[in-house]
């Protein structure tokens, strides 16, 4: 056999049996588009994919700055009331007072173990931050939630305490509005929905996913979801955006559309027993998860 | 044109271009391997090729190195095919088999015979005889001479026919 006819049978052989459909131009567009993202210089990549920790950083600095205060407050009541307390009703005072932070601070959960604590954020840290401050008094001001035994707290009245209350309230002032500032932030979130122990949500227009074990977070590709009407996740995010549904890879970001574009404002997006449902005018339709096929769902039948 | 490793150090230092230069060399080949292994499912084939140009190049920026990309890029193309089937198994919704397609009992036989080859060698046939490229453009890609690349052709067309020959034993 000559060498050039073995070279073309065996070229016949590999196309015929080992070829694939060619690469959809789109697609490869995206993704070149999303791998030049990754690629790019941390510098260079968008601000909004630094500002959620950042802005996670400023909440656990804050929250212990409430801590603080609230510790101050407690010392400069103890110290008018002239009455002494126990440690363990000086607890549920701040514990009182942490509840109430937690309303605004969604990263904070109440119970003070460090299992069930999300992000950079948990009581145990706050309190044993709150045993390294400093106080002029000299006094005790370290305790923990748990274990707590009845002994008094020794307080001291002090000269300094009218600043200290001048200072409380100046810090209260800043709280009150970085609380409305949080607020506000809060009101940006268009979509949110929970998959594994992932919490997808889309604010300012950037789809984001939040480990809820350990608080991280990263933004899921560079689109643009500001039209996101509605929203469901499984193995992959489910997107409705003006009337158009999308299948959206967590990993890459990547969306693809699913069926036709007709699901104008749906009232819900829905997975329930591994079948993507959608509530739209009134009506529930079982979505086709692969083509976007549907069926509207009797549900006095089924 | 650029070597693979050439390629490399520009994506490490954020060069776009690089990161297109290398999606368009590898990515025929990336597509052959995945959609060949997933029962020629275009959509599926696509998440997992983004999935695994995706951990390639977080991979490279966060230092990983190599000396054979494309056996590596193949390698990470194989766990997240792996993946892939494992999320099939806890999910039976997600596999769509109409888009599967029915593969000839040959086709088969010939991706096995392609897996069981030295990565090196399969690679360098697929680029040679599906990618047509030229003796002297595998060289460069490769870094190396042409004469090498025509004894690396002649070794693995060699190992391409026993290997294809004992399967059909």
């Amino acid at each position: 056999m000559q060498p050039d006819n073995e070279d073309n049978k065996l070229a016949a052989l590999l196309t015929q049996q080992y070829g694939a459909p060619q690469l959809d131009d789109q697609f490869s567009e995206n993704l070149v588009k999303r791998l030049q993202a990754e690629a790019a210089p941390l510098s260079t990549r968008k601000a909004s994919t630094q500002e959620q920790p950042h802005n996670s950083q400023r909440s656990l600095y804050f929250s212990a700055g409430f801590v603080v205060a609230s510790l101050v407050f407690g010392m400069i009541w103890i110290a008018f009331s002239n009455t002494p307390e126990t440690k363990q009703e000086l607890a549920q005072k701040l514990e009182s007072n942490l509840d109430r932070m937690a309303i605004w601070e969604p990263d904070l959960e109440k119970k003070p173990t460090r299992d069930l604590s999300v992000g950079t954020s948990s009581f145990e840290t706050l309190l044993v931050e709150s045993e390294s401050i400093p106080t002029k008094e000299g006094t005790v001001t370290s305790f923990a939630l748990t274990d707590l035994p009845e002994q008094k707290v020794d307080t001291k009245h002090g000269s300094e305490s009218l600043q200290l209350v001048s200072e409380f309230n100046l810090f209260q002032e800043s709280l009150v509005a970085e609380e409305q500032s949080l607020s506000r932030k809060l009101q940006k979130i268009s979509a949110i929905t929970s998959h594994a122990k992932v919490l997808y949500l889309v604010k300012s227009g950037q789809l984001y996913q939040v480990n809820l074990l350990d608080g991280s977070q990263q933004t899921i590709g560079d689109d643009d979801w500001t039209k996101t009407t509605a929203m469901a996740a499984s193995e992959f995010i489910y997107i409705v955006i003006e009337n158009q549904l999308y299948k959206v890879n967590p990993t890459t970001g990547l969306r693809r559309s699913l069926g036709d574009p007709i699901w104008n404002k749906p009232a819900e997006l829905v997975i329930a027993n591994n079948e993507l449902f959608i509530i739209n005018k009134s009506r529930m339709y079982r979505i086709n998860r692969n083509d976007g096929s549907h069926a509207l769902v009797d549900i006095k039948t089924e | 044109m650029l070597t693979d490793q050439e390629l490399i150090s520009r994506i490490r230092e954020g060069n776009s271009d690089a990161v297109a230069e290398l999606y368009q060399r590898y990515a025929p080949m990336i597509w052959r391997y995945v959609i060949a292994r997933m029962q020629q499912d275009t959509h599926a084939g696509q998440d997992v090729m983004s999935e695994t140009f995706l951990a390639a190049i977080r991979s490279l920026k966060n230092g990983s190195t190599t000396e054979n990309f494309a056996a590596w890029l193949t390698g990470i193309a194989k766990h997240k095919i792996v993946d892939w089937f494992r999320k099939c198994e806890k999910t039976s919704a997600m596999v769509n088999e109409q888009a599967t397609q029915e593969i000839s009992s040959e086709s088969i036989m010939v991706a096995d015979v392609l897996d069981a080859m030295p990565d090196e060698e399969r690679i360098i046939l697929e680029w040679k005889y599906l990618d047509r490229c030229t003796v002297r453009e595998i060289a460069e890609r490769l870094g190396q001479t042409e004469k090498s690349v025509e004894a690396m052709l002649y070794r693995a067309r060699n190992a391409f026919r026993t290997h294809y020959e004992t399967a059909f034993d």
